[in-house]
């Protein structure tokens, strides 16, 4: 007997709350008195989303499998495929296909059906519905007004261009009949954004057929959606449909990050603006320990902590990019931060409260491994940054780390707590002095000769690579180095003894 | 603002190799010996608390502690004058001289009259003023300033020292032994210190609870100068108020330790009165003492980033320690104080707002200052005042927060940069702060990679959960002591009660004489040649020894083998011995002779400074605390004995 209702989830990158999502629309479906139906489309993720989506049905009981469709594309094919694909290949009498990240809540789901049930044939959510809401952290106020602003402007577009009467043409939640999804789908050209008003287009100009005889009706016309989900509304008590509180990092489709929400400890990496953009193999480090490590990563959505400025004179920048620094990481329970100097100006800066915030070392001998697995064996030199020294005090986890790693020589320079001359600014308005004193820190660290060593002696021969906790420092001392010096973050040599 | 351009400044003063070299290496030389010295006393942390707040405490009635000091200084018979900047100072210090007709001056070593141009002021009125202190003598008689405050010629080589008193006759041509060129500048001075008729120094320390300046030095010049001429001046600045006796066993116990890795100054000396008003100071000739309180922009700096160097006690340290000082040296910021304790006072004291640019912010200074100011934080502070006042630029280029601030639109930018790779680069490579950074292709730009973290973050393939997640974890707690900077040493026990055996207490006495100097002699080893004051010559006498009595006119002193004279009692932890006077005919007689014997019974012997000042009553019109014999480090940090007083101290510890 083929299922009453069918939910569809395409699925990209769905992140670390993927399996919390199924789960959800799981018990949801389970708990609905009807047959029902799930289909998940995967679209190509790179993540190990596939992973999750086979793990959650490889977990559920035999017979319940059977109710389950999954659907792997052929890579990424984008979302309208995905829907498309999915709202095809579903068997159920009333069909609804919903974004995988539950941005409209799933209680909103019985309107829909009730609806579709009333005899529509197209049902879709709005969050210009009077009675919707949006919940949303209040952080993120700025944000979803602009959101909301630009979906208006869509919104118009679409009205003036191509179909006129829906006040929410792209909300990630619609309903449509097994006859409905029969005519339409297959005449949906668009394989990615704006696919839904395509749908809509492709349903408005099938109205005529649409009105007659057993009258399937597309619903919003005219008074447009309001009408009839206010009617058939009227039995759920609370408003619909509403968007769920967004958690501040990147949204799925187009940030880099993933929401980062629901029970379990939200944590985020941290990468400042020269990591992100100039030292990303220092990144990529440190987030695939703390993958391997059983941890989810999520990127906050800020591009710098603002320490720069605020080093550089610029008080106000400086406590502006701080505010959206914090805005953008309030919601985490812990920010890893890459670099001590950054961790020491927001610490000093946001005081308490906040998520916690860890140096990467400090995080790493916390949670990390007390022996890593592989052995190094190079005699690295170590620079301890003046921030680490004097600020975070993280040095001593530098150091602690690196005694973690079986047969790696560190090499501390005689002058252990020298400045490496960086100093932001510094170094290009006292540029002369920044590279002198750069060039003193090599050769303290045995990269260069120094003014001291005897060139005739057999000294110990320079290290291998020169490693810290701070691509600032680095940036700058690679910048002076003999084109064969190597220099490394401590996370891409942990990550080496590691992975 | 001034014209100078520390920019310009410091890339010049760089261009000197071998003396950058130099010059850096002998800071750090120092910055070892201080270490060492900070090693041994293990209450070093709890000091520099208590010496953060006891300064902090006094500037919350900075007024009352200051009508307090001139109370008791007044009523001691001292006069008391305020002043409110340099030219005020200056005047006073004018009509004070004018007054007692002296033309010819000896200045020991004080910062606040640099601050005030107080020898140009002098020199245009007729007044010969000679600075005593060999450093300040050198850089005085070569038209400079000091370029360190505790060691104002470290910038000079031997050689360049040798040179100068070669041309002026005072040492043979071509030599550079800092022993011999200093013995050539004490011969020198002791003429002009014969024929001075006033006398200034700063002060370390005024005690408002008794009316005391305190002044500590190691060569015996301040000492000197007040003791020969008939007038003392005193000029210091209202920062240098302390509550009282207590508080100034702290800092003095900080002091000499952060500056030169002493466990105490040569002489730590302090006045409250002027001579032959004390009580056992009958038949001495009467003099006068003036204290001038130099305000000059420091009562400003408070609710300013410029506030808490109110509590600096000037040990130099931060200079010492600076990684951009030990490069560009003193000369190269243009100012009375430079370094990082420059760079914090200059702006709000001397309108100096470039100089907190000058600066990696590297917190090293935070870390070691012994009265924990936390001044790379300061200097941070003023950066944001002076853009706030337009009184200097970030230097970044314009609208880099406002591009960072949008993070999309950066992230976005820079992906477009990224795809216009050698157009954008180009253009990049001309904008001025990118193309300053590059120090004339001294150094290279980043190469920019092929993609920033955040895309490959975008579209990478999650980690796989790995072994790594089930190793055992082993989370450490850091202890302090395991945050400890290195420069700040291992973090030391709780703080040492004194040694309880009397034994113990002689060997710690033994191990810091002999570390400044001074030697532990036998009573039999007293030379005949060497005279006694009256109170030593009744102690010799018990022991069946016969002195003659040794003169107390100046001129009868200088040049004098030997002198024996009564010490009340010993510190031990620092090696020190009490001299309060009153049983000398003068206080010269410590200094003049070429050799000093000092007698003390075994019985007195205290374990520190606080037990010092404990025991210690009201404070004598002139006491001083006498750690080894006179020395100067002045010429290329080379300790030399003999600076201006006794060359050799001896003990003789009598039961």
């Amino acid at each position: 007997m083929p299922p009453r209702l069918s939910l569809v989830i395409p699925v990209y990158n769905g992140g670390p709350y993927l399996a919390e999502s199924l789960a959800a629309a799981w018990a949801w479906l389970e708990a609905w008195p009807q047959g029902t139906e799930l289909v998940v489309v995967e679209d190509g993720s790179g993540d190990g989303s596939r992973a999750i989506i086979e793990g959650f049905e490889a977990g559920l009981p035999g017979a319940a499998r059977a109710r389950v469709q999954v659907l792997v594309n052929d890579g990424n094919r984008g979302k309208g495929y995905s829907v498309r694909r999915g709202m095809l290949a579903a068997r159920g009498d009333l069909r609804v296909y919903l974004d995988a990240d539950l941005a409209f809540p799933l209680d909103n789901l019985p309107r829909l059906v009730a609806a579709l049930e009333a005899g529509a044939d197209v049902v879709l959510s709005s969050r210009t519905h009077p009675d919707s809401e949006y919940l949303v952290r209040c952080d993120q106020v700025g944000y979803a007004k602009r959101r909301h602003f630009m979906g208006r402007v869509f919104n118009w577009l679409v009205r003036a261009l191509v179909v006129d009467g829906f006040g929410d043409t792209q909300a990630g939640q619609k309903g449509l009949t097994a006859a409905a999804c029969a005519r339409l789908f297959p005449d949906v050209r668009l394989e990615r954004f704006a696919f839904d008003v395509e749908l809509l287009w492709l349903a408005r100009g099938a109205r005529p057929a649409h009105r007659g005889g057993a009258g399937p009706v597309l619903v919003p016309r005219g008074a447009d959606d309001r009408a009839l989900l206010r009617r058939h509304g009227a039995d759920v008590p609370r408003p619909v449909p509403r968007a769920p509180a967004r958690a501040p990092g990147p949204r799925r489709r187009r940030g880099a990050g993933r929401r980062a929400r629901g029970a379990m400890s939200r944590l985020a990496l941290f990468a400042p603006c020269f990591v992100d953009q100039l030292w990303p193999e220092a990144g990529v480090a440190a987030v695939r320990l703390l993958e391997a490590l059983g941890h989810e990563v999520a990127l906050g959505e800020a591009a710098c902590c603002g320490q720069v400025l605020g080093n550089a004179g610029d008080r106000r920048e400086a406590d502006r990019l701080r505010r959206l620094w914090a805005g953008a990481h309030a919601a985490f329970d812990e920010v890893v931060v890459l670099g001590a100097s950054c961790l020491g100006d927001l610490r000093a800066g946001l005081g308490g409260g906040g998520p916690r915030l860890s140096e990467f070392c400090e995080w790493m001998l916390e949670h990390g491994p007390a022996r890593f697995p592989k052995p190094l064996r190079e005699r690295v030199a170590v620079h301890q940054s003046c921030s680490s020294l004097h600020e975070t005090r993280t040095a001593a986890h530098l150091r602690a780390l690196l005694g973690r790693v079986d047969g790696l020589e560190p090499h501390y320079p005689a002058r252990v707590d020298e400045c490496c001359g960086f100093g932001g600014s510094f170094a290009s308005t006292f540029a002369e002095l920044s590279v002198r004193m750069g060039r003193d820190k090599l050769a303290d660290l045995g990269v260069v000769p120094g003014p001291d060593t005897d060139a005739g002696s057999a000294a110990t021969a320079p290290p291998a690579r020169v490693v810290s906790a701070d691509c600032s420092c680095l940036l700058h001392l690679r910048g002076l180095a003999p084109a064969g010096a190597r220099f490394v973050h401590v996370a891409e040599l942990l990550a080496e003894a590691a992975l | 603002m001034s014209r100078f351009d520390v920019v310009a400044a410091f890339a010049k003063a760089l261009k000197r190799e071998a003396w950058v070299l130099r010059h850096d290496k002998a800071l750090q030389y120092k910055r070892e010996g201080r270490a060492a010295a900070i090693a041994k006393v293990p209450e070093w942390e709890a000091l520099r608390e208590r010496a953060s707040a006891l300064k902090r405490a006094v500037r919350e009635d900075w007024d009352g502690a200051l009508a307090r000091f001139r109370r008791r200084a007044e009523a001691a018979g001292a006069e008391v004058h305020e002043a409110a900047d340099a030219a005020e100072a200056n005047a006073i210090v004018e009509a004070v001289l004018a007054r007692h007709g002296a033309r010819r001056v000896v200045k020991s070593k004080s910062m606040t009259t640099e601050e005030c141009g107080l020898n140009e002021h002098l020199e245009q009125r007729g007044v010969t003023v000679v600075d005593t202190d060999l450093g300040e003598y050198i850089v005085q008689l070569l038209g400079q300033r000091p370029s360190h405050i505790v060691t104002p010629a470290v910038h000079l080589s031997r050689q360049e020292v040798g040179e100068l008193f070669a041309r002026l006759g005072l040492s043979a041509p071509g030599e550079t032994d800092p022993t011999r060129l200093t013995l050539a500048a004490r011969k020198a001075l002791r003429e002009v210190f014969l024929a001075a008729e006033a006398g200034i120094t700063g002060a370390n320390f005024l005690l408002a609870d008794e009316g005391a300046a305190v002044v500590v030095e190691n060569e015996g010049n301040s000492l000197l100068g007040t003791s020969l001429p008939p007038v003392h001046i005193v000029v210091a600045g209202i920062d240098k108020l302390v509550a009282g006796r207590d508080d100034l066993a702290v800092l003095l116990k900080l002091l000499a330790r952060s500056a030169t890795g002493q466990r105490i100054t040569g002489y730590t000396t302090s006045y409250v009165g002027p001579q032959g008003r004390g009580p056992a100071e009958r038949g001495l000739p009467a003099r006068e003492l003036h204290v001038v309180l130099l305000d000059n922009g420091r009562r400003r700096l408070r609710g300013t980033p410029g506030e808490a160097a109110l509590s600096c006690i000037r040990c130099g340290h931060c200079l010492t320690a600076c990684p951009v000082f030990r490069r560009v040296g003193g000369h190269a910021y243009d100012a009375t104080i430079p370094g990082p304790i420059g760079e914090v006072l200059g702006p709000g004291m001397q309108g100096r707002f470039d100089l907190p640019k000058a600066s990696s912010l590297c917190g090293l200074c935070s870390t070691i200052c012994p009265v924990k100011i936390d001044l790379a934080g300061a200097i941070h502070d003023w950066r944001a005042v002076a853009r706030d006042q337009r009184k200097a630029k970030t230097g970044l280029p314009p609208g880099l927060g406002l591009a960072l601030g949008r993070p999309r639109l950066f992230w976005w930018g820079t992906r477009m940069l990224r795809r216009t790779g050698r157009l954008s680069g180009a253009l990049l490579r001309r904008q001025p702060g990118l193309r300053r950074f590059t120090a004339g292709g001294e150094r290279r730009l980043p190469e920019v990679p092929a993609r920033s973290f955040r895309d490959w973050f975008r579209v990478h393939a999650r980690e796989p959960r790995g072994a790594l997640a089930d190793a055992p974890k082993a989370p450490v707690t850091m202890t302090p002591a395991d945050l400890r900077a290195p420069s700040e040493g291992p973090l030391p026990p709780a703080t040492p009660a004194a040694p309880a055996t009397p034994a113990a207490l002689e060997r710690e006495f033994a191990e810091a004489l002999a570390e400044a100097g001074g030697e532990l002699r036998h009573v039999a080893d007293l030379p005949q040649a060497v005279t006694a004051t009256y109170a030593a010559r009744a102690l010799l006498a018990r022991h069946g020894l016969e002195r003659r009595q040794a003169p107390h006119r100046p001129q009868d002193l200088d040049g004098l083998p030997g002198l024996c004279g009564l010490a009340r009692w010993r510190v031990a932890r620092t090696g020190s011995l009490w001299l309060d006077f009153a049983d000398w005919e003068s206080r010269a007689q410590a200094l003049l002779a070429e050799e000093l014997w000092l007698l003390v019974p075994r019985a007195e012997l205290v374990w520190d400074l606080d037990e010092h000042f404990a025991r210690l009553g009201p404070l004598p019109t002139c006491g001083t605390l006498v750690t080894g014999p006179s020395k100067t480090a002045d010429i290329e940090l080379a300790v030399v004995k003999g600076a201006h007083g006794p060359r050799r101290l001896h003990v003789v510890v009598l039961p």
